[in-house]
């Protein structure tokens, strides 16, 4: 079980670093040209990361104990509940002309699901061990 | 749901992390399990019973709940 949190902080740290020098060195690209090709293939570059971020996460809940598993699948059921929520209310409230919101604020669900699953989790264990 | 789990784990000398290994659950499922705070799935606690050569009643007891639960 130690081998397989081990694991985890391995693939979620490479997913992290790649992620990174992703944005760092290839998003810029999407400035300095035209051709629509390249575009997307700069667009598709940090997602290989993130898609393997998922990987990992998925691989972590699947390989846990009974216990952890449902504790994984709270916490990820609590953050998908608030991401959710949180999409519908700025969609209302850009639907209402209230707020103007521009198609790059998508970029910030997986990131924000991503935090609170993991915030989510560590709560959830801290509670189950003080209850 | 009361069970014998710390008692059987220290009779044999095992750390809970130790247990955790051996059942491939984590210490703190175990922990979770001595205190009564998570009840094993059934082939979890069959693994336990014969982890320790007993049978399934000889290691949890449903009719003693936990106080605290």
């Amino acid at each position: 079980m130690q081998a397989l949190e081990k694991r985890y902080r391995r693939e979620l740290g490479i997913a992290m670093l790649a992620y990174v020098i992703v944005m760092l060195t290839v998003w810029p690209l999407v400035r300095s040209t035209d051709s629509a090709t390249l575009r997307v293939l700069v667009c598709v570059a940090p997602l290989l990361p993130l898609a393997y971020l998922l990987r990992a996460m998925l691989r972590h809940v699947r390989d846990s104990d009974e216990l952890q598993r449902r504790l994984h699948l709270e916490a990820l059921a609590i953050a998908a509940m608030i991401v959710s929520f949180a999409s519908m209310t700025a969609g209302f409230l850009v639907a209402a002309k209230v707020i103007a919101l521009d198609g790059s604020v998508l970029l910030w669900v997986l990131p924000v699901f991503a935090l609170l699953f993991g915030l989510l989790r560590g709560w959830l264990a801290w509670r189950y061990d003080r209850r | 749901m009361n069970n014998r789990v710390r008692e059987l784990r220290g009779a044999r000398g095992w750390s809970q992390a130790e247990l955790g290994e051996r059942l491939h659950v984590s210490r703190q499922t175990v922990n979770a399990i001595e205190t009564g705070k998570y009840d094993p799935s059934l082939p979890l606690a069959f693994a336990i019973a014969r982890l320790f050569d007993r049978t399934i009643e000889q290691v949890f007891d449903p009719d003693a709940e936990l106080e605290c639960r």
